[in-house]
């Protein structure tokens, strides 16, 4: 998949989260949520990968929960939350991506999942798409697509 | 060297940035992680290289303990933390430390010892140089931004 495929195959998952997610600044100039700001659930053991998601997530003003192993992903929505997409890390301690989006799917949780990975190895891929994920991007690509996303006005519609 | 100018500082940043991507030591991740940092942020680089540092020494540390004793070297951990040393150095465009783990976890999953060791070695070299560059530029940023607001 070329990058400009991977950055509209990443959005086209965001439009589903994100029916319209509008950014806007006040006099003082500070982006302000609307009331229609999504959740995304980041699953990532590595501190490291976790402050620069929150970075990234900030550029697209959406609220961002964090858990730091697939078990308390599974955890977070057998308690009964939601949230309007996943990014599924791959190696992490405990329960691994694979195995947390495996049983997600068992819970009969059907918020998209974007399973991200340092590296791109088929075989990875196909054993994530097997347990249910939606699509699967290298976190390359991911902060690629983010950060090429429309700027200024910030309007996301159809994002 | 104040009086040298921001000018020249900015020079000698972008030509140490251009020799570290062109040895392949950097990639275009650092860029991306480069265009995160702003004024609401503007330490953002070095804070999360400085995270990097943290969790890399850490991790080449166990590596280094888990292959103390060869008779019961536990290859399956080395390969976890090295995981998250390629996951951690592709996050920040530390290319080469990337490419040198991949290099290592090829000889762990064949639960070569010596082989593990040479990685290892090879591995902190990288590692090392990485460390000492990425310090370099911090310094040239530094000393840059003190000229600027100088003048």
């Amino acid at each position: 998949m070329r990058k400009n495929e991977n950055r509209d195959s990443i959005l086209g998952h965001l439009p589903a989260a994100f029916s319209r997610v509008v950014i806007a600044r006040n006099r003082q100039g500070c982006i302000a949520m609307t009331s229609s700001s999504k959740k995304i659930l980041l699953v990532e053991d590595m501190d490291i990968n976790r402050v620069l998601m929150r970075k990234l997530m900030k550029g697209l003003d959406a609220e961002l929960h964090e858990v730091q192993n697939g078990e308390m992903a599974v955890d977070y929505f057998e308690k009964g939350n939601t949230c309007d997409l996943i990014f599924m890390d791959k190696e992490m301690p405990i329960m691994d991506g694979h195995e947390a989006t495996r049983l997600l799917r068992i819970l009969g949780v059907k918020t998209p999942i974007i399973a991200l990975s340092a590296g791109d190895l088929q075989s990875d891929r196909d054993l994530f798409i097997q347990a249910g994920a939606n699509e699967y991007q290298t976190k390359l690509i991911l902060s690629a697509a983010i950060l090429s996303a429309p700027n200024g006005n910030r309007s996301v519609q159809g994002i | 060297m104040l009086g040298m100018g921001a000018g020249r500082w900015e020079e000698d940043m972008s030509h140490l940035l251009a020799l570290l991507f062109h040895q392949g030591v950097l990639d275009e991740h650092f860029m991306q992680l480069q265009q995160l940092q702003d004024e609401s942020s503007p330490n953002f680089v070095s804070e999360v290289i400085s995270i990097y540092f943290r969790e890399s020494e850490k991790l080449l540390r166990n590596i280094r303990t888990l292959l103390l004793d060869r008779e019961c070297t536990d290859y399956r951990k080395i390969g976890v933390y090295l995981n998250h040393l390629m996951g951690s150095s592709s996050s920040i465009g530390a290319n080469l430390v990337r490419n040198v783990c991949v290099a290592f976890r090829a000889a762990s999953e064949h639960c070569n010892w010596a082989g593990c060791l040479r990685s290892l070695a090879v591995l902190e070299h990288e590692y090392c140089y990485l460390k000492n560059k990425l310090h370099e530029l911090f310094q040239v940023c530094y000393i840059q931004t003190i000229c600027m607001h100088s003048s």
